[in-house]
């Protein structure tokens, strides 16, 4: 359901105050109207609204004056005032502008014009909204409650900012790249680019020229000069994921990289010096794969300077409901649905599970859980389990079964708004019409 | 007391803009007690503009009053047998500004030998209250009445 924006409505004429209620209600806003500026500011001060009314010419208490005491105040300076102004005086209604007013309207009111003075009001506070949000979400670098983790980020503070190699190990999806891209954010280089490749993604074929970058003519089809990904980090970071994978002969190339701070890209006889730290990191144990001469030793002593081992998810179950709720609140944002919470019984689940696919495993639950939960409560995180109970059955057959189940939550979640289900699903509305019509949904 | 000329424009054009609207709103689906709210409200609007052109009308500097015998029962809901020498055009709009202006529920005058007392709340709600209030000490003259207002109470007498 569309949630009902709130207004409040303040002019000390009642009877403007009744009229303007019943009208707006009709456009689908919660009114309030108050008659008294000063019980106005009261019930400001306890109750939620997303937009004030607000009358220029108030006994007791100017508009203008009403503005400063509005905008004044951390808690409702982010609330858009409209003022309503009846002497043809426009300067009052600019002045108010200055001080804050989102706009201005003219009395005798035309409600169509002051629906869309509303609406765009509403539009603005909103982003302006979503904007801090997204800086509040984005500000976060590292959720960290367990005392594990809590150490590690200690022991960051004190060794980012030098410039030692560092050897991040863990399970996959424990965040290695978060703790890299902390390492280099609390270092001298933050400014400087932070380049990761994960070396077991790339072909062994182009992982060289992906490294070191080719001169013009190097190889067939190399038709222009190419700076390879170190050269790309100069001055900043390289993270090299997954660096188990490099091929043995790259391993020899990267630690003469790391050991002379220089490359020399393919078909090039020039060295290029270079100033870059190296963050590596890998799920693998690369102690043993020295020992069975998968991995270079001296490479391996280049990179484990400065080890640092995240424990997996389960080892550090503080860390879970922090970032279910962080998980929940990002994606909140990114589907554009109101916040939701975690009921007990959900929390419980949380704390119950394994996770062996670490934090990684619990963002995409919590991305799901998301979507598909109606309302503000998420009580079943554990939504994989219930897709697990199916029977094994044709990769069609099942493939319908879901397009149906999750295009009938989706609609019904936004209350059949197309546009909306488009927007959330990243599907056109003329896929979403095609599929309604397939499976037979209707409102 | 002085009017402010673009105020009183202002609540005129307010009494308007009510007209409008709930002539508007009246058109449009509103419930049943929405319905009440601007009947209600659409009565005071037209009250207050009757009274007001009339005051306007009795304001002219071409009429003159028309002095006869009224008896108060004529006028208020009363046994008293009372009779006052005025234009009873100007003691009808009196009234009609009085019962305006009072803001309580019940109009019950106290009637007296020579005057009759009505105990009230005569708070001025805008303006065009304040103008009919100018007015009535204006025509009353006229008339061969006193009018005494406070917030309080007003005094007719004769």
């Amino acid at each position: 359901m569309v949630e009902e924006k709130r207004i409040l409505i303040i002019d000390d004429d009642k009877d403007i105050l009744t009229l303007m209620g019943i009208q707006l209600k009709k456009y689908g806003y919660q009114i309030t109207t108050e008659s008294s500026a000063f019980k106005a500011l009261d019930r400001l001060s306890y109750e939620n609204y997303d937009l004030i009314l607000l009358d220029q010419k108030m006994p007791e208490i100017e508009g203008i004056e009403f503005i400063e005491n509005i905008k004044n105040s951390s808690l409702l300076s982010h609330i858009p005032v409209i003022i309503m102004t009846a002497f043809g005086n426009i300067e009052d209604a600019v002045e108010a502008m200055k001080k804050g007013a989102f706009h201005y309207i003219t009395k005798p009111i035309n409600f169509d014009e002051l629906n869309l003075i509303i609406k765009q009001a509403l539009n603005f506070s909103s982003l302006e909204k979503e904007v801090k949000q997204f800086k509040e979400i984005f500000s976060i670098d590292i959720i960290a409650e367990s005392p594990q983790m809590k150490r590690i980020v200690r022991h960051i503070e004190s060794i980012a900012p030098s410039d030692v190699t560092v050897l991040i190990t863990g399970e996959s999806g424990v965040g290695k790249e978060v703790v890299a891209k902390l390492i280099h954010k609390k270092s001298k280089r933050k400014n400087k680019p932070f380049v990761a490749i994960n070396c077991g993604a790339i072909p062994k074929e182009l992982l060289e020229s992906e490294l070191f970058g080719y001169v013009k003519g190097a190889f067939t089809g190399a038709s222009s000069n190419k700076k390879g990904l170190i050269e790309e980090a100069n001055g900043g970071t390289l993270f090299l994921d997954e660096i188990g994978e490099l091929p043995i002969d790259l391993q020899v190339k990267l630690l003469r990289v790391l050991q002379e701070n220089e490359i020399r890209p393919i078909g090039s006889n020039k060295s290029k010096e270079i100033n870059v730290r190296f963050i590596a990191a890998t799920n693998k144990n690369l102690e043993e794969m020295v020992k069975k001469g998968l991995f270079r030793k001296d490479l391996f002593y280049r990179l484990n300077v400065i080890p640092i081992h995240i424990p997996p998810l389960r080892e550090r179950k503080e860390d879970i409901v922090p970032l279910a709720k962080y998980f929940i609140k990002k994606f909140c944002l990114k589907y554009n649905v109101p916040e939701k919470e975690l009921t007990k019984n959900a929390i419980q689940q949380l704390l119950n599970y394994n996770w062996d696919g670490n934090v990684r495993e619990l963002e995409h639950m919590i991305e799901r859980a998301v979507i598909i939960t109606n309302g503000n409560k998420i009580d079943n995180v554990l939504i994989k389990d219930v897709s697990n109970s199916y029977t094994i059955r044709p990769y069609n057959e099942m493939k319908e079964e879901f397009e149906k189940n999750y295009l009938t939550n989706l609609l019904e979640y936004t209350n059949f708004n197309i546009s909306k289900a488009s927007k959330i699903s990243g599907k056109t509305r003329a896929e979403i019409y095609r599929l309604m019509k397939k499976y037979n949904i209707k409102k | 007391m002085e009017i402010d000329y673009r105020k009183l424009r202002h609540d005129l054009n307010s009494l308007f803009f009510k007209l409008e609207t709930s002539t508007f709103l009246l058109e449009e689906e509103t419930n049943q007690q929405e319905k009440e709210k601007i009947l209600n409200i659409l009565k005071k609007v037209e009250k207050k503009l009757k009274i007001f052109l009339n005051a306007i009308l009795i304001e002219n500097e071409n009429f003159k009053a028309k002095i006869q015998k009224i008896n108060i029962s004529e006028l208020i809901n009363t046994d008293e047998n009372v009779v006052i020498h005025t234009d009873k055009g100007i003691l009808e709009i009196a009234f009609d500004i009085l019962f305006l202006l009072n803001k309580k529920e019940n109009f019950n005058p106290e009637i007296l030998n020579n005057k009759i007392v009505i105990n009230g709340n005569f708070e001025l709600e805008d303006e065009i209250e304040k103008y009919l209030i100018l007015s009535l000490n204006k025509f009353s003259k006229k008339g061969n009445l006193k009018i005494d207002i406070n917030r309080e109470k007003a005094v007719v007498s004769w």
